[in-house]
């Protein structure tokens, strides 16, 4: 994938642990994109060039800048710190062209839209596609306290009574079952924010016998995971023999050895880094995969999923 | 102009439609190799050399004219080869801006396209058309956006929804297609509307080429081959207008072969479409009759051995079973020397 070189032009620290930056292309346009795309921001990470993604909360219809609102995470894989600390008005970013894993379904007949926390960013620009189209909307967004809560006042003015806010830290949430109950037949659902919220919006939806594809929901983390253990995974093609440690993944251990695999998201949500399996018992970790997709272990996602029993035989 | 040259009538479309030795020599061929295989045979759009049939994402060619016109032919007698489902209005917008943009970077001498926010000026002077709309209003064009942009763009042009893990044929121009009907297959998922491809869905290729194609992204489309043969210099093989030519392939002898069989290659480029995240499928119709093509005998060659090795069954679902023969003996003598 190729990188666009473009320009810090501001950063704007939004709340405490949160920071916009605005990046203008270096010369001519930025490419058009979808609402709830992000794009990946390269990290010179340790001398290794490394790929992080963001939501752009800027409009799609706006092409001499992109924006992105990072929150500063306490357990930082070293990106989010990385920008905190390092960059500033003028400095020089690469960035991946801007992809979209949580697209709106131009069939919806209404689009119930639930954010918690930090994951308001992919509505954003989603907002912005729904009221350019007409499309009939609601959002529910849950944040910790007003002074968290980056584009609050923002969405409240710009959305009327289509905003309903949740402030957790006094007790507030949605009643999701009701709130799903309440949607008109055809309507869609989208999600983000952290685990909990995701599950439970999930579950509510399957309880209420919502179809599958009228449920959407981006992670942006592959949340609390199994234990990982080491495993080693001998490359069919060469015969040589790639160890993955506990603290790393399939995909990073075999970039080390020399075989990049293509990656998006990182955290086995949109089936980028698919490796054709041919021997050993695949731990799927992913969230983008049905049983359907897994049946028979001839496939791995290498950025998050393991080896069952400490081997495998990869088609590389 | 020549006021003779006015009134004299057009030469008959046929006519217009033969290929110079530039057209022959940039013929998108489509063989590799010596037998016929299905395959997803996928490679990245645009990457071709200065001059080829993809250079660019969008190719254009000397019957750009011709092929515009005669596409307002087919439409007159037949509007529904241009349909649309409500739900792509935004998708519409998405192709007409992308070709635009592609059509006037790539071929500045006959395009261009000024912005001025929304208000745009798009000037073809290929047709000697200037229009000034507004980005995302269809009241400002005469059609809606896809039919005005694919009256004016060489090829057909298909517009997928991608939802529920699935590519829908919602949107569409079609007035070349070989042997099929936007009519019959719009509004089909993407296994639905390759329903007859033989051989194909037990392979597993259109699965395959399902997730695959979910995973385009918008900065790097992608291009494969189809081919198939047509007799006469025909565009329109479409199913609706069968009963006009599907007679056709009773008539071919040893003497008419050479001018009559045409290889028919469509050059298909897949770019995902950035504002409405759906995919456009492009299908780029190259004809060549046999005798433009032994012009170069490695190609008469190969073209020979793959049809020699054809299975009956694809060869019957491309409705050449009756003149395979017939093309393999007039292609027989035109060796070049490889084994
Ligand atoms: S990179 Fe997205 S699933 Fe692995």
């Amino acid at each position: 994938m190729t990188a666009q070189p473009v320009r810090v032009g501001r950063v704007e620290e939004l709340t405490p642990g949160v920071r916009r930056f605005t990046l203008v292309p270096e010369r001519g346009a930025l490419p058009a994109f979808s609402g709830g795309s992000h794009i990946g921001v390269m990290l010179p990470d340790a001398g290794a060039a490394r790929r992080n993604s963001y939501s752009l909360t800027s409009s799609p219809y706006e092409r001499s800048f992109f924006q992105i609102a990072v929150k500063r995470e306490p357990a930082s894989r070293g990106g989010s710190a990385y920008l905190h600390e390092s960059v500033r008005e003028g400095s020089r970013l690469e960035i991946a062209a801007p992809v979209n894993q949580f697209p709106l379904a131009n069939t919806g007949r209404h689009h119930l839209l639930i954010a918690g926390g930090i994951g308001i960013t992919p509505f954003l620009s989603q907002i912005e596609s729904l009221q350019r189209w007409g499309h009939s909307f609601e959002l529910h967004d849950c944040y910790r306290g007003a002074e968290n809560a980056p584009f609050l006042a923002e969405l409240r003015e710009r959305l009327g009574p289509r905003f309903h806010g949740y402030d957790t830290s006094r007790g507030a949430r949605p009643d999701l079952v009701a709130l799903l109950r309440a949607q008109v037949t055809g309507a869609h659902v989208y999600v983000c924010g952290p685990a909990g919220l995701i599950d439970a919006v999930v579950a509510a939806a399957r309880t209420l016998g919502w179809p599958r594809h009228h449920v959407h929901f981006e992670r942006f983390s592959a949340g609390p995971q199994a234990p990982t253990r080491p495993f080693v995974a001998r490359l069919a093609r060469s015969g040589q023999d790639v160890s993955v440690s506990g603290g790393s993944s399939l995909l990073d251990a075999l970039d080390a050895a020399g075989h990049a695999v293509p990656y998006s998201c990182r955290i086995g949500g949109c089936g980028t880094c698919e490796v054709a399996v041919i021997e050993g018992e695949v731990d799927h970790r992913d969230h983008c995969w049905t049983d359907e997709d897994r049946a028979g272990d001839r496939r791995i996602l290498a950025c998050i999923s393991r080896a069952k029993n400490g081997h495998l035989v990869l088609d590389l | 102009m020549n006021s003779e040259l006015a009134s004299a009538p057009p030469p008959p479309m046929a006519e217009r439609f033969r290929n110079s030795a530039v057209a022959i020599a940039r013929f998108p061929f489509p063989f590799t190799g010596d037998s016929y295989e299905y395959t997803v045979n996928l490679v990245k759009a645009g990457q071709g050399a200065p001059g080829a049939f993809d250079e660019h994402w969008f190719d254009i060619d000397e019957h750009y004219v011709a092929e515009m016109e005669l596409r307002a032919l087919v439409l007159e007698q037949d509007p529904d080869r241009y349909l649309s489902l409500p739900h792509m209005i935004e998708h519409q917008w998405d192709v007409l801006e992308l070709i635009m943009e592609h059509y006037a970077a790539d071929y500045p001498e006959h395009f261009s396209l000024t912005r001025d926010g929304d208000l745009w000026t798009w000037e073809n002077r290929l047709l000697g058309l200037r229009d000034t709309f507004t980005f995302g209003d269809p009241r400002t064009l005469p059609r809606e956006p896809l039919d005005y942009i694919a009256r004016q763009a060489q090829g057909d042009w298909v517009a997928l929804d991608v939802r529920d893990g699935d590519l829908w044929l919602d949107a569409g121009m079609l007035t070349f297609p070989a042997d099929w009907s936007l009519k019959f297959d719009m509004g089909m998922s993407f296994e639905e509307w390759h329903g007859p491809v033989p051989m194909a869905h037990e392979a597993g290729v259109f699965k395959r080429a399902k997730q695959f194609l979910l995973r385009i992204t918008p900065e790097e489309p992608w291009q494969r081959f189809n081919w198939t043969m047509t007799v006469g210099r025909r565009w329109d093989t479409s199913s609706e207008t069968y009963d006009q030519w599907g007679i056709d392939r009773t008539t071919i002898t040893p003497e008419n072969v050479g001018e009559k069989v045409h290889l028919r290659v469509e050059v298909q480029v897949l770019p995902r479409l950035p504002r409405s995240n759906g995919l456009l499928f492009q299908i780029r119709t190259y004809l060549i009759s046999l005798e433009e093509l032994v012009t170069n005998p490695a190609w008469a060659n190969r073209l020979r051995r793959v049809l020699q090795s054809l299975p009956p069954e694809i060869a019957d679902y491309k409705g050449l079973s009756r003149y395979r023969q017939t093309v393999i003996d007039f292609l027989e003598p035109y060796e070049d020397g490889q084994p």
